[in-house]
């Protein structure tokens, strides 16, 4: 029996909770750059990560584990350190993009500086950990996270010329710029949608609720749907800033001239609805990713965890998602680096470790050890492997061309 | 019990439980006696601790991990403590009573007492 | 395997990328490019506040960090082999976003984003 309620409220929670300051920062950027013709890879993002997410809820509903738990006692601590160690890197420098992306939107609506409000936003974060329950953490601003839907009714506002949007989604143009900046974005893209992060959290929170064999087809239905239209509201930033900036030769390099599309569609209140969309998102993000690091590292050592539980029951947890934002904070506060090109780099970053993360889960996913009758079917497997490949061979192409050669 | 048990597959790296169910930490490695008159090669104990971890990891890691221990945070759990082996390690006692929890014990009265909140 | 050669490279990447961030290497047509789209996207946002379609402490945010940007911009123009016309409308909407930094009035914001498009079409040759 599949309860509809259950079923709505994960659908709503995985559309509103899709968006990052990763998604608004490279959709944007390719939108404003290349037009509509980057849709493509949010596409590919897209089919990858709700592949991912179905396997991974299945995973645990099967399994009764969480995913960081079964890594390690599959590929032994050796190995599990590999994706650990890559996603401490990772992790640690998205969550401080999603720091300072919720005080860019601050900094926006006052003009006080983005650094001061990272470290408002910082503590915010470290008391809501502290005191709030998961359920909560989880839902409350993912279903805020719906405000993003600013950017479809910004498309209708702005009189977008469909038929001129379709041509340019299936026709590739890098825009006179070179092959390397179009593929450094599209990479960037891929990485922002699919969030590999997810992985564990979802994995995690699915294992906190209990996940049994019931929820697999609840689970099918939010890991399509959900992530599906999570990704529909991507492909709406991407071509907001296609309609709005590219014709006015508006490229966007700081997470200001993003807010400069929306105002183009609705005037002032574009000011307050893009610092809601980017506070909300970026927000609610950061939630995850302070909780995501604590989850892995406990579960891949074995110790006591647990969102709801007193610190003193699950200590180690409780001090690592104390310390995580406030390393974090402390970082983009101090440095002072630009939201959006913080986020850029660390998606192509995440593009480059993709297969650490992806590559054993899919071994895991095909062994019926913990999957029982319930292992991937070949297509999925083939899927999301060709897309992690794709994306990681074009961060190692693209990285050293852009950083070293001067592709920027 | 089962009565096939692979040291690899079902021992090393799973999760140790206690006898109420509660984490513990997750198996570093195993501790084998082979007799010296001969015979089968017999478990003594289960291996926990930074230094058995570190060097399974690499053997110079190990090193360093036993320089900064002293040797004293290697803990054995006497294999007459494990009552069930498959898919986690399941023991006859309390996860205090093992000493492997010395990590979060020191976390706890160290760190994570002073977290005030809600919970 | 690939994930394992990615081991020892993430760490050394993700460390020099991090400091790289203010550094990414830039050609002097990408400069020109970017900082013909920031002194654009400022005359945009101003126009807009003229014409009451936007709020003041967004427009301010926006000049201040556009300006930021063409400041970097300049000093690398400075040390490159750009034309001297194009350094000095970047200069000059320098000057002109400066000018508005202690406080911006709607007239004030619709003359300077006429000067701001003029030093924008200057560098449009490139």
């Amino acid at each position: 029996m599949i309860r509809l309620s259950g079923i709505a409220l994960g659908l709503l929670t995985a559309i509103g909770g899709f968006v990052d300051v990763g998604n608004i920062a490279t959709a944007s950027e390719a939108g404003s750059k290349y037009g509509f013709s980057l849709v493509w890879a949010i596409v590919l993002g897209a089919v990858a990560v709700v592949f991912l997410i179905e396997m991974v809820g299945r995973l645990t509903a099967v399994s009764d584990r969480a995913y960081a738990d079964i890594v390690r006692e599959k590929f032994g601590i050796k190995f599990a350190l590999v994706p650990l160690l890559a996603d401490m890197v990772t992790n640690f420098l998205l969550l401080a993009a999603e720091i300072g992306g919720a005080g860019f939107a601050l900094y926006l609506l006052t003009g006080v500086s983005f650094r001061i409000w990272a470290v408002v936003v910082g503590l915010a974060l470290l008391v809501l950990l502290t005191n709030a329950r998961f359920r909560l953490i989880e839902n409350g601003p993912s279903v805020l996270g719906l405000v993003t839907l600013c950017f479809v009714a910004a498309l209708f506002t702005l009189n977008t010329d469909w038929t001129a949007a379709g041509r340019g989604i299936i026709t590739p143009d890098t825009g006179g710029g070179g092959a390397v900046p179009y593929f450094y974005i599209a990479t960037g893209l891929v990485s922002a949608v699919l969030s590999p992060y997810l992985l564990t959290f979802y994995s995690s929170g699915a294992h906190e609720e209990g996940w049994t064999r019931s929820m697999i087809r609840q689970n099918r239905i939010v890991a399509a749907g959900g992530m599906g239209f999570g990704a529909v509201l991507t492909i709406a930033i991407l071509m907001t800033a296609a309609v709005a900036l590219q014709p006015r030769g508006i490229e966007v390099n700081q997470l200001q001239t993003v807010g400069l599309s929306l105002v183009a569609a609705f005037g002032s209140a574009g000011v307050y609805l893009f610092a809601i969309t980017l506070f909300v998102c970026s927000f609610g993000a950061a939630i995850e990713l302070a909780l995501t690091l604590p989850f892995e590292i406990t579960q891949m050592m074995g110790w006591s965890y647990g969102v709801d539980a007193r610190p003193v029951d699950v200590p180690i947890f409780a001090v690592l998602y104390t310390v995580l934002p406030i390393a974090s904070m402390v970082f983009i506060a101090a440095s002072g680096i630009d939201p959006l090109q913080l986020t850029l780099v660390t998606m192509v970053l995440i593009a480059l470790v993709l297969p650490a993360d992806v590559i054993p889960f899919l071994v895991i996913m095909n062994d019926p050890t913990y999957l029982q009758d319930q292992t991937n079917h070949w297509v999925a497997n083939i899927a999301v492997l060709l897309i992690t490949l794709m994306a990681f061979a074009l961060s190692v192409i693209v990285l050293p061309l852009t950083f070293l050669a001067g592709g920027g | 019990m089962n009565d096939h048990i692979l040291l690899m597959r079902d021992i090393v790296d799973n999760q140790i439980l206690d006898v109420r169910g509660a984490r513990v930490t997750k198996v570093a490695g195993v501790e084998v006696e082979l007799p010296a008159a001969g015979g089968e090669p017999v478990v003594r104990c289960l291996l926990v601790g930074p230094e058995p971890l570190a060097r399974r990891v690499n053997g110079q890691l190990g090193d360093v991990a036993r320089r900064i221990t002293g040797g004293r945070r290697t803990v054995r759990i006497p294999w007459s403590d494990v009552s069930d082996v498959g898919p986690d390690v399941r023991l006859r006692i309390e996860a205090r009573a093992t000493g492997a929890t010395h990590a979060e014990d020191w976390v706890r009265a160290h760190l994570a007492r002073f977290i005030v909140g809600l919970k | 395997m690939n994930t394992l050669r990615t081991r020892p490279l993430a760490p050394l990447l993700a460390l020099s990328l991090v400091f790289g961030v203010g550094c990414r290497a830039q050609s002097v047509d990408q400069t020109v490019g970017q900082a013909r789209s920031d002194i654009v996207a400022s005359a945009f946002a101003l126009e807009r506040y003229a014409d009451g379609a936007s709020t003041r402490t967004f427009t301010q945010a926006s000049i201040q960090q556009y300006a930021a940007a063409l400041r970097a911009s300049a000093a690398t123009l400075r040390g490159s082999a750009a034309g001297t016309k194009e350094a000095a409308a970047v200069a000059d909407a320098r000057s002109v976003l400066a000018a508005l930094s202690a406080g911006i009035t709607k007239d004030a914001a619709r003359s300077a984003a006429s000067r701001l498009r003029a030093d924008a079409a200057k560098l449009s040759g490139t």
